[in-house]
């Protein structure tokens, strides 16, 4: 069995750093809102808020909602 | 030390013959592609779902494609550069997997999507060397432009070009006869107003001019400069072309409104993108043939 190069064992232990980083930020704890949505007034310096835009799915799924 | 060359040659443009390598290289192969799999599966399928949902990425889906039958094609060109692995393409592999990281950590898609083709670039250069890597430039480029724009970028740049292509297309109806002004992105003509929106900002046909621009600089051109040149030359002509696609639709809905909005509306883009690389590729082949002439010249 020839030996396992230096390039390839430094490449794997890179994978698995990003591996163990991305595991690690997944797990993160949620933060909680400190009053809720509901409460913030809809009119801000001049500005009015007309309408609540809906997420998509895909971007609800990637800001993991705490809710 | 003077056979040294020749037997490296020997062994560089020996074919490549997957049946020659033994279980080792194979274990070893999955186990990178196992953790490439694990962490860009999501980030690829993502994309690919952007690419079949959002009309102006659906380019996108021919890129990879593309980008594999051109290195494909190049195979011989790759195969017969020495495989030299060296440690330096280590720094590009980390690199990617800190852009990675980064673009996790702030939920952002741009970056990992990125990092997926510096990573295959720093692993040809780590197992296969820089000369290698050199003749893979161009499928590997062509690879990352499947990656959208950043939103943050996207969002930047697509309100001033919105105001531009307004300003210049109402400026060039007023040339044109027709009564027309300006109000902010809006242009007002006698009986309709016409909203110059975000998909009319020109950014669409500037990233499939883009990659428009790197195919046509590598069919046709032989010189890197001219194809670094006709990539540049893609941005301002991309927003020159859907200003007059602006323009035209300004002036046709002063006398046909139907028409503007609805069959010349939809198929303009079709028409800017065909007109714009129709324009890209005549300059590419006169760089070519100036360039040709000039060194035919020199000789």
């Amino acid at each position: 069995m020839k030996k396992i190069s230096f390039r390839y064992i430094a490449t794997v232990l890179l994978l698995s750093a990003t591996l163990a980083g991305y595991g690690l930020s997944e797990r993160r704890k949620p933060d909680v809102l400190e009053q809720p949505l509901e409460t913030v007034d809809k009119q801000i310096a001049g500005w009015a808020a007309v309408s609540d835009e809906p997420l998509s799915d895909s971007v609800l799924d990637r800001l993991q909602l705490t809710l | 030390m003077g056979t040294a060359p020749s037997l490296f040659f020997e062994k560089a443009v020996r074919p490549l013959s997957l049946r020659n390598m033994g279980r080792q290289f194979w274990v070893q192969t999955l186990v990178l592609v196992g953790f490439i799999v694990v962490l860009y599966g999501s980030v690829l399928a993502d994309l690919a779902h952007d690419w079949w949902t959002e009309p102006a990425l659906s380019q996108g889906l021919l890129i990879p494609p593309l980008a594999l039958y051109i290195g494909w094609t190049r195979r011989n060109q790759t195969l017969a550069q020495p495989s030299r692995p060296e440690n330096r393409g280590l720094w590009l592999v980390a690199f990617a997997c800190l852009l990675y990281l980064l673009g996790k950590l702030g939920a952002e898609f741009f970056l990992p999507r990125m990092s997926f083709v510096i990573l295959l670039a720093g692993l040809v250069w780590t197992f296969w060397g820089y000369m290698r890597l050199r003749t893979l430039t161009f499928p590997l480029l062509l690879l990352a432009t499947m990656v959208p724009l950043p939103v943050i970028f996207y969002n930047a740049i697509s309100a001033p070009l919105q105001l531009f292509a307004s300003d210049m297309a109402t400026n060039l109806a007023q040339i044109l006869g027709v009564a027309v002004y300006r109000d902010g992105n809006v242009i007002h003509l006698a009986n309709i107003s016409l909203g110059v929106a975000e998909a009319c900002s020109g950014l669409n046909s500037l990233s499939a001019l883009m990659v428009a621009s790197l195919l046509i600089g590598f069919l046709v051109c032989q010189r890197a400069g001219i194809r670094v040149l006709l990539f540049a030359l893609s941005v301002p002509l991309s927003i020159a072309v859907n200003v007059v696609r602006v323009t035209g639709t300004a002036v046709i809905a002063d006398y046909y409104q139907e028409f503007a909005m609805g069959f010349y509306h939809s198929f303009s883009g079709w028409l800017v993108f065909i007109g714009g690389f129709t324009i890209l590729y005549g300059i590419a082949k006169g760089l070519d043939r100036l360039t040709h002439g000039a060194r035919g010249r020199a000789a």
